[in-house]
């Protein structure tokens, strides 16, 4: 299958997706007892009598509704931020979630597959350790690990800002909160990945010509696993970005978490879903660059091509 | 109060929640409200400890009872665009609160302006309530006698804005008159404000504010110990972290908080509340010193009846508050009132949900512990989620749960005419009375104000101490930590921020 084949078939994928996603938040959203009035005004909630019993207004009043402000076009905007576009609240806080995914990634990945390579060439004693500390990167809950940063590197070291996005130094806590789990994930999966590229049988020849460990690691390994670990890097980034919703709260981040957190609680139905929506987009966008990195790897279309590959 | 230690030059606070709008005449919530207030201002202020203050207005007069007001507007004032305040900029204020499209709170305290339908009908260009007697005098006039209008706050705007700016000008612009201008808003991060130098009153001694915007008290806490923050207004939650940290006491402002805080109950969906007996047991089963010292610390309290009075600003409140009687704590009484309604220890009650919201999860297990142990009541506490939580309320659909109501205006109306009157769109309990009704509707439309307290003793009496319609619990106090940078910064018992002024010259933020 030709490359814009690829693409084209993972976007229209997406989109199916992303439009399923999109009606069942509506439903979801409908069937939610509370409301925007009620969230905003407390007390002085406007219309108190239609809200009577909200677990038992008619799910299709509700969708009435809904129906009702897509076609007067209210739906595009925020109804907690007076009137606000979606887009602008979304613009707001989709930057500052982009770079904290990114930086995580960057960190995550790197150290993961570092790890992992040093895991899979470790004896049975330097396995087992590395087994355990990866187990222990996945387990940490990301709430502990987050007030931990916070006390050893703000408190303690004074190294990073508390809380906020103020200056460069702020993206150091919620990143590494992030990209910890992460690396210890993708530990993991290269290790399983390289201890299974090692027994392959060019590797072994390669090893038995007298390469250094590390150009055995470099040129044989590691090319060998670059497809499934695109791959691993794709799924990981949708992890980033759910994980990014309880991060950016803990440590009071303006990004796209934040803004969905605060419209869950105050029922801004049209940020929820369009929050929602880009979320999707972006790890529809991550997976389809992933899955072209991945191409790059695979020799199967180099030899239907008639070129041989090199390495 | 005059400064005369060195304050920072931009004072830096935390907001708990993001606003959702910096527009005064379409402004909703406390948060907003208490924002707002540093750069807007309405006719009357709030003194600190209650009652009202002229602001815009320096004095006021009804010749017939509160059917009729004229404000005399304080000569001199000039918005943050530099216009000079004019009785033009009170109509334009209160017909674009009328207009706005998702109704402020305002909108609700104007309805009974002269003209107000016909206006929102199209059938009048102008509210014909309001007559501009001069640049400097304005006259409002009201379908029924509001003794209570120079309470209500609304906030008075650049008339000018819209024309200038467009519909949105307070997006980017600053229209009020207050001792800070609106520099800027940047959503879900932090709100910044300068000083207005040339402010009526006495001008702030800092430069400015910065509110970070940070849900989570731990950040917050966490950012004021590394010196990031000169101020941290505390939510609830946070009481007791501070009770115990002696670092922290040191650095603590406490006030009362000027909050109705109760145990709600609603006699049509729960019946024995319908009896005033099982009311009175409710409200002597529960340890009120015991929740203070140990829920909050001790930075809490039970005020007298539901600290109605305790709004007014004059020593009369005193006498009358005198009256009513103090909440006990009775176990044994509570028992025997119980069996004397035929609920002995507890047989016969049905089962019954306590609703509370998350923040206030521990004071519902305490109290659904209380009841449970000392009167038998088969009790079981619900959290539920604020946004549910309030539209239930509003929608009186919760038997039993713990309700709050922070006062909106320094009268006692705000709680007894709100919370507790037949017609109320508040009334979140059912509850109906026409004896209290009647004390209340007269004291809504007296315009003696000895008169309106005495009828408001007489109706907060009956609420508490001859019907037991409330059960009324402690209300924790206002918080405020301050660093040595943050000196002379008060909040107020409606929490509001009352911030040192300027005598001596500033020096720069601590290091």
């Amino acid at each position: 299958m030709t490359l814009a084949a690829v693409v084209v078939r993972r976007l229209l994928g997406g989109c199916c997706a992303a439009a399923v996603a999109a009606v069942l938040m509506l439903f979801a959203v409908a069937t939610a007892p509370g409301d925007p009035a009620s969230s905003v005004m407390g007390n002085f909630a406007a219309n108190a009598a239609a809200d009577a019993d909200p677990m038992g207004r008619l799910l299709i009043e509700r969708l009435e509704w809904l129906k009702r402000r897509v076609a007067d076009g209210d739906f595009f905007f925020s109804m907690h931020y007076d009137g606000a576009p979606v887009l602008d609240v979304i613009l707001d806080g989709l930057p500052t979630t982009l770079i904290l995914c990114l930086v995580a990634m960057a960190l995550a990945a790197p150290l993961g597959a570092a790890c992992g390579l040093a895991t899979s060439m470790a004896g049975r004693v330097g396995a087992a350790a590395a087994v355990a500390a990866t187990t222990m990167l996945i387990s940490l809950p990301t709430a502990g690990l987050a007030v931990a940063l916070i006390w050893l590197l703000s408190q303690t070291l004074r190294l990073t800002p508390s809380a906020g996005w103020d200056e460069w130094r702020s993206v150091v806590a919620p990143a590494l909160t992030l990209a910890l789990p992460a690396a210890g994930y993708f530990a993991r999966g290269v290790a399983a990945l390289a201890l299974a590229a090692l027994a392959a049988d060019h590797v072994r020849t390669a090893r038995a010509k007298g390469l250094p460990p590390w150009r055995v690691l470099t040129q044989h390994v590691l090319w060998n696993i670059a497809s499934p670990l695109s791959a691993l890097v794709g799924v990981a980034f949708a992890g980033l970005l759910s994980g990014a919703v309880l991060v950016e709260a803990l440590f009071a981040v303006p990004g796209l978490g934040k803004e969905i957190s605060t419209a869950v609680r105050v029922r801004d139905y049209p940020v929820i879903l369009g929050c929602m929506l880009t979320m999707m987009g972006l790890n529809l966008t991550f997976g389809v660059l992933c899955d072209l990195a991945v191409r790059l790897f695979i020799p199967t279309d180099h030899l239907a091509a008639g070129e041989p590959r090199s390495s | 109060m005059f400064s005369s230690v060195a304050i920072a030059q931009i004072l830096r606070g935390n907001l708990r929640d993001d606003i959702p709008g910096v527009d005064p005449a379409a402004f909703n919530g406390l948060i907003a409200h208490r924002l707002l207030s540093l750069t807007y201002e309405g006719l009357t202020g709030v003194a600190p400890d209650g009652g009202i203050v002229p602001a815009l207005a320096t004095r006021w007069e009804t010749p017939d009872e509160g059917r009729t007001w004229r404000f005399y507007l304080r000569p001199g004032v000039k918005f943050h665009s530099g216009r000079s305040l004019t009785a033009a900029d009170v109509r334009s204020s209160f017909e674009i609160a009328l207009t706005a499209k998702r109704p402020p709170v305002a909108a609700q305290l104007l309805e009974n302006i002269v003209g107000r339908q016909d206006f929102l009908d199209g059938r009048s260009l102008n509210l014909t309530g309001v007559v501009e007697d001069d640049p400097l005098t304005v006259t409002l006039h009201f379908t029924e006698p509001t003794p209570l209008f120079p309470y209500y706050p609304i906030f008075i705007f650049d008339g000018g804005a819209r024309a200038a700016w467009g519909a949105n000008w307070h997006a980017a612009h600053s229209g009020g008159t207050g001792p800070f201008r609106l520099a800027e808003w940047r959503r879900g991060r932090e709100v910044r404000l300068e000083t207005n130098k040339d402010y009526w009153g006495a001008v702030p001694a800092a430069e400015g504010v910065r509110l970070l915007i940070l849900p989570s008290a731990d950040a917050a806490l966490a950012m004021f110990d590394r010196g990031e923050l000169d101020f941290v207004y505390l939510s609830e939650p946070a009481h007791r972290l501070i009770a115990v940290d002696e670092r922290r006491r040191g650095a603590l402002q406490a006030v009362p908080r000027r909050q109705a805080r109760f145990l709600a109950m609603n006699p049509t969906l729960y019946p024995p509340f319908a009896d005033p007996k099982v009311r009175r047991a409710v409200s002597l089963a529960i340890d009120r010193d015991a929740v203070i010292k140990h829920l909050f610390g001790g930075f809490a309290a039970t005020p007298r009846g539901v600290g109605a009075l305790e709004l007014l600003g004059s020593d009369e409140k005193t006498d009358a508050a005198d009256q009513i009687g103090a909440h006990r704590y009775d176990p044994s009484a509570a028992r025997r009132l119980l069996a004397d309604a035929g609920y002995a220890d507890g047989v016969g009650l049905p089962p019954l949900d306590l609703a509370v919201i998350d923040a206030s999860r521990d004071e519902g297990a305490y109290y659904a512990q209380q009841l449970s142990n000392e009167l038998g009541f088969k009790i079981q506490l619900r959290t539920v989620e604020r946004a549910s939580f309030i539209a239930a309320a509003n929608a009186a659909s919760m038997p039993f749960f713990l309700a709050g109501w922070t006062a909106d205006f320094p009268d006692p109306a705000t709680y007894l005419d709100a919370l507790w009157r037949s017609g109320s769109r508040f009334n979140q309990t059912n509850w109906r009375d026409p004896e209290y009704d009647a004390l209340v509707v007269q004291a809504r439309r007296t315009g003696d104000e000895a008169a309106r307290r005495r009828l408001y003793a007489a109706a907060e009496k009956r609420l508490v101490d001859e019907t037991a319609a409330v059960a009324m619990m402690p209300t924790p106090d206002n918080l405020l930590l301050l660093a040595p940078t943050a000196q002379g910064l008060r909040i107020t018992p409606l929490g509001h921020l009352s911030f040192p002024v300027v005598r001596a010259p500033v020096v720069g933020a601590r290091p």
